[in-house]
């Protein structure tokens, strides 16, 4: 069924793009228009379709309305084509596929003109002659021809005036690769980081923090398969093999109903699926690590694979650096991604996807750290006629982490580990073309191994345990969203959760009106397996609102409730590998959030420029903080070192981008505070003497500039800027002597001060090399340089003092220097 | 030791290594307010008759030109009472500290009780003096250590451990301090030298170190090999070198008190060091328990052993510091032992030949 491209299709496709009428032509001319002049300018040959269907036989035909439904896919993968328009123009009939890709029309008996379209692929025009139902399977063909000046985008979900949730931001891969590299690594994480109300405590801090909530806050999925830890190598990189990645969502408000169990955000990365027709290779050597995928058919065209593997190799460095120790040491990660999907018949998908990675860090011969994920998921998606599709998934996993003291005479090691079982159904109906039904139950079922510590060798260490723990969230949600008016998109939606931390286990008992502390202890009380320790449940309302005020403006509001049963238990700035988490129990309750949310959106005609605004707030209560010298590690007591608050963030976000042509820039803005008050009660003493103070990660002013120069389609320059106040941080105010000239620091308020501002530049160029036809193998060079005036930032500030000298202030610059790098991409 | 292991050094490390090396430590500027001093307290007795000392005084601001000058409380009324009863009075020196000699008695509560010129009247809480825990076999080696020098060079460095092994009473758990302090022997020695002196110098050699373990994590009763000490192995071993060694058994409250100056003492910058805080100590203001009042009056039950170093004992060669060396001339106490500050020709009747 192949079609030589021609002049007079091109003049046949403007024809109809034209005929679709002004103002879906103004909305979809971002991409559109970039399509076309691609069109024009590389007329190549691309694969077609047969032009005419014939569906049941016109002398047998019954006449009346017949039903017509069918499977529209990508040509050479075979996955399905979700958001594809399928028009009758005559009837003035439309419809659009679901994640399926799958549609119904009820058309007249007869002959149709039909006209097939979805953002990144070639429009299709075909004839059906049906006069009985039936189903097609369409094929639309990926741009894959030599582009010039085009960056082809999902505009449905980029485009900020369709999408109802304030807060969702979209990005892909394409994108990620064209922001500015640390060390030649495209990085999900890092690119988060350019968003407006995303931030990290620093260079190096693991996770990311969203409108002033704590990195835990953030529910992480991959392929629907939970992360706790997103990173390697401390925080630097994060764990995404990004030539297996197609896109991701983050909300930062607004979530659906069907999201739940963490304050801030959620995190949805999405592998891509592998190639259904031809076996393909994708790759790169870069400094830090290296990367291999391979994707191909299992059943051509029914299932494929995609497996990807990432391992660093960055001993080269570390041992040429003129240091004994860290010629001693070693760093290592890896990370192995699989994925496997494929279909049975025309209404049921399936996948499975495996994702493994682990990282070792030997410091000369003190220390050994290991940490890993391991995490399996499996999904079943099913259409039920044209307006209900079904999907089941189930995810398990394990995040492990081991600590080995390897010197001395207390030699050991610390073992940590979560197990987690999640699984979810969930239904979407869609009665009408305005209106959607989404419902759904979850399960959780999490196992925390707290703390093992074995002794090693001669070690005078006795072992310990820190039994295990149960906790199990069951879910159930529903939401309902409607269009009104055509200008005003409503979506309520409620999610319920019932939580319960189960036996076996102990819980210790206090004394009454006296705060928390292992001398208080009066009792213990103990739960026998499965026996329920503490049950809490909660209503999570959800609601968001879109009113477009005009063909470029929308007013969206947004408000959700939120609950989180385990957290990470962490009383540093950043979390470590090594620190546990921790299920809400009989002392530390569940946190929970109000957000809300209201912003404007507006975009410019002729131009692809838009903008927005936002204002948040969020009210956290139960915030978990923590006593001075907390002592968390293999703690039984540890609701004796935790303090319980009530927390606050509110801010301003501002978003201006420009999309398309040569220049793509994007500003983003934000003004933000996030405060935290822990109050003195019967149980508790007070931080700070009960006054607001800030948290670790409380950075007003927050500034990301990012340029792309795209002169031509081998060249990209890209410039990243970026700009936030220090974070906060407490420090000596004063000191005295002890015994033998101990100089004891005498340290402010919790917080009370900042370190300096933190601001670089980075810059990255990439080129393609150039290709022949016949050349299976393309390839290009990515060169950057991170931190391009080598700004000195610091990455905390901190105090030594000797004896006989004066408190000195230092400041940790962690990459201090202009940092290049090279990276060589390939695939075949 | 106050967890199983340094674990909030570890990772720091751990951090640097991953950023490749690139991560620079330089001295900033960062400026501090003023804040009005903390009167602070810091004494311990024993139960060993001695003289104790108390220190009273108020806190040093921080910032260029301030740093360590402590404002001395000299006109104090310092006392200490037991349970019994019984008062011991400390007498002011002067320069802020109170000495008296006494000898606290296991099991009996001891408190501090000062009255400053103010008015102020402060007071720790009641401390009982533990039951001492016999100090066992003392050990050193000499640890050496690779390391490029300036030349990029692969050099070694020595470095002097010294270690206890104890045992502890069955169903006891003790929290222990070590305290260690040295004094070593010096010959003078000079080209054309005729009667050259012997002296005997005292030596700070825990300076700003602090050995603390919670015995709550062993397992069974025998600490083996706690390392208690880390100094550098030099001129100071070339004859012999007496380390006075003293484990004090502390009280839970006192072993926290300790393990948080510990966490402030060794902090790295890293996002994962444990946040600083505010150490409270078992002093307080009797008119304003509000008020804050720093350092610790420690009571605790002492053991005391003395362990003799050379490098004949341990079999490493180390310069003499007055060996002639071509083109470099010799420190003052070559000429003259008496200049080492302390020192006394007089040898201490426990030496050993």
């Amino acid at each position: 069924m192949n079609l030589t491209f021609s002049p007079q299709s091109i003049i046949n496709w403007m024809v109809s793009f034209w005929e679709m009428g002004y103002i879906s032509i103004m909305r979809k001319s971002v991409l559109f228009a970039s399509l076309f002049l691609c069109f024009l300018l590389l007329s190549t040959t691309v694969l077609g379709q047969d032009k005419v269907y014939r569906i049941g036989s016109e002398k047998e035909s019954a006449g009346g309305i017949v039903k017509i439904g069918g499977s529209v896919l990508q040509s050479e993968t075979e996955a399905p084509i979700f958001g594809a328009e399928v028009e009758v123009r005559s009837l003035k009939q439309k419809t659009t596929t679901d994640s399926l890709g799958q549609f119904l029309l009820a058309l007249p008996s007869g002959i149709h003109q039909v006209h097939l379209e979805a953002i990144g692929f070639l429009p299709f025009d075909f004839q059906v002659r049906i006069y009985e139902d039936g189903n097609l399977v369409l094929r639309l063909e990926l741009e894959i021809f030599e582009l010039e000046e085009v960056v082809i985008e999902d505009e449905s979900s980029k485009d900020p005036l369709q999408n109802i949730s304030l807060g969702l931001e979209h990005m892909e891969l394409e994108k990620m690769e064209r922001q500015s590299l640390f060390m030649g690594e495209t990085d999900v994480l890092r690119s988060l980081q350019s968003v407006s109300g995303v931030s990290s405590v620093g260079e190096g801090a693991s996770g990311f923090n969203v409108r002033g909530g704590n990195a835990d806050e953030n529910l992480i999925l991959q392929d629907g398969g939970l992360v706790l830890n997103p990173t390697h190598a401390l925080g630097i990189f994060s764990l995404f093999h990004p030539d297996l990645l197609s896109e991701f969502d983050l909300y930062k408000g607004g979530a659906p109903a069907r999201y739940g169990g963490r304050l801030s955000s959620v995190l949805s990365v999405k592998l891509r699926e592998g190639n259904r027709q031809k076996y393909k290779g994708k790759g790169g050597v870069g400094l830090a690590s290296s990367r291999l995928s391979f994707e191909g058919p299992i059943r051509k065209g029914k299932s494929s694979f995609l497996v990807g593997v990432r391992a660093s190799h960055l001993n080269w460095i570390i041992h040429a650096v003129n240091n004994i120790d860290l010629q001693k040491s070693d760093v290592f990660f890896y990370d192995v991604t699989a994925k496997i999907d494929g279909r049975w018949g025309q209404n049921t998908r399936w996948g499975v996807s495996f994702f493994d990675s682990g990282d070792t860090f030997q410091f000369a011969e003190e220390a050994k750290l290991q940490y890993g994920t391991r995490s399996g998921t499996a999904y079943l998606k099913h259409l039920v006629g044209d307006k209900l599709s079904l999907n089941a998934d189930a995810n398990v996993g394990r995040y492990t982490s081991t600590l080995f003291d390897v010197n001395g005479n207390d030699q050991s090691e610390l073992d940590m580990q979560v197990d987690y079982y999640r699984s979810r159904l969930n239904a979407l109906w869609n009665p009408t073309e305005n209106q959607k039904i989404n419902v759904g139950v979850e399960g959780n079922l999490y196992q925390v191994s707290p703390g093992a510590l074995t002794p090693v060798g001669e070690s005078i260490l006795q072992s310990r345990t820190i039994p295990k723990e149960l906790g199990l969230e069951l879910s159930a949600y529903a939401s309902y969203g409607v269009k009104l008016w055509s200008v005003l998109d409503i979506e309520v939606g409620l999610r319920y959760t019932d939580y319960r931390r189960l036996g076996s286990g102990e819980t210790y008992l206090y004394q009454d009106g006296e705060e928390r502390r292992f001398s208080s202890i009066i009792d213990t009380v103990q739960y026998g397996q499965g026996e329920t320790m503490a049950q809490y449940d909660g209503l999570e309302p959800r609601f968001s609102l879109k009113w477009n005020v005009n063909e470029r403006a929308a007013l969206k509001a947004g408000y959700q409730r939120t609950y989180q049963y385990i957290s990470q238990v962490s009383n540093t700035a950043s979390a470590a590998p090594i620190d546990l988490w921790q299920l809400s129990d009989q002392y530390i309750l569940p946190q929970f959030a109000d957000s809300y949310s209201i912003g404007y959106v507006q975009t410019f005609p002729g131009s692809e420029l838009n903008s927005s605004a936002t204002v948040f707030y969020r009210d956290i209560h139960r915030l978990v903080d923590y006593k001075d010298f907390a002592n968390l590690l293999l703690n039984e007591h540890l609701e004796t070192e935790i303090v319980s608050g009530i927390g606050r963030a509110y801010g301003l976000e501002t978003q201006l981008q420009h999309y398309g042509g040569k220049h793509l820039w994007e500003v983003n803005y934000t003004f933000s505070r996030s405060l935290r008050q822990v109050e003195e009660t019967e149980v508790q003493a007070a931080v700070n003497g009960g006054n607001w103070y800030a948290s670790y990660y409380d950075k007003p002013h927050n500034l990301n500039i990012n340029y792309s120069f795209v002169p031509s389609k081998r060249h990209t320059l890209s410039f990243n800027f970026t700009y936030s106040t220090g974070r906060p941080t407490t420090v000596p105010i004063s000191n005295f002597v002890s015994g033998n000239l101990l100089n004891i620091p005498v340290y402010s308020q919790r917080n009370q001060y900042r370190i300096p501002a933190y601001h670089r530049l980075d810059v990255s160029y990439t080129v393609d090399l150039r290709k022949q036809s016949y050349q299976k193998w393309e390839s290009n060079w990515t060169f950057s340089i991170y931190n391009v005036y080598a700004r000195k930032n610091a990455y905390s500030i901190y105090f030594r003092q000797t004896p006989f000298e004066r408190v000195t202030p230092y400041r940790l610059a962690v990459l201090g220097a202009a940092f290049p790098s090279i990276t060589y991409n390939f695939q075949f | 030791m106050h967890y199983p292991f340094s674990i909030y050094r570890l990772i720091p490390a751990l951090l640097i290594l991953a950023m490749f090396a690139t991560a620079c430590i330089d001295e900033v500027d960062f400026p501090i307010e003023r804040e009005d001093p903390i009167i602070f307290v810091d004494g311990m007795i024993a139960d060993s008759l001695t003289t104790y000392k108390i220190r009273l005084g108020y806190s040093a601001e921080i910032g260029e030109g301030n740093d360590n000058i402590l404002i001395p409380i000299i006109d104090a009324v310092v006392e200490v009472h037991d349970d019994q009863g019984n008062v011991v009075n400390f007498e002011s020196d002067g320069t802020g500290f109170y000495l008296a000699e006494m000898e606290g008695v296991p099991g009996r509560s001891y408190q501090l009780k000062a009255r400053v010129s103010g008015g102020q009247q402060i007071e720790s809480e009641m401390q009982i003096l533990p039951q001492a825990i016999p100090l066992g076999r003392i050990t050193s080696e000499v640890k050496i250590e690779e390391f490029l020098n300036n030349f990029n060079n692969l050099s070694t460095r020595e470095s002097l451990i010294l270690k206890v092994s104890s045992s502890i009473p069955s169903g006891e758990r003790p929290y222990l301090r070590w305290r260690v302090s040295g004094q070593y022997e010096f010959r003078e020695g000079y080209p054309g030298a005729l009667n050259t002196k012997w002296c005997y110098a005292p030596d700070i050699v825990d300076l700003n170190q602090l050995n603390i373990l919670s015995s709550r994590l062993l397992g069974g009763n025998e600490l083996r090999d706690q390392e208690i000490l880390l100094t550098d192995y030099n001129y100071r071993f070339a004859y012999m070198y007496c380390f006075h060694v003293q484990q004090l058994r502390i009280s839970e409250q006192e072993f926290n008190y300790w393990s948080q100056v510990d966490l402030l003492l060794n902090r790295s910058g890293s996002l994962f060091d444990p946040p600083p805080g505010s150490i409270k100590g078992n002093m307080y203001d009797l008119e304003d328990k509000n008020q804050p009042v720093l350092g610790f009056f420690s009571v605790a039950g002492a053991s005391y052993k003395r362990q003799f170093v050379s490098r004949d004992s341990t079999n490493i060669y180390i310069d003499d510091r007055c060996r002639f060396r071509f083109n470099q001339p010799l420190p003052q106490p070559c000429y003259d032992c008496l200049d080492l500050t302390g020192s006394t020709t007089q040898r201490p009747d426990y030496w050993i030949p």
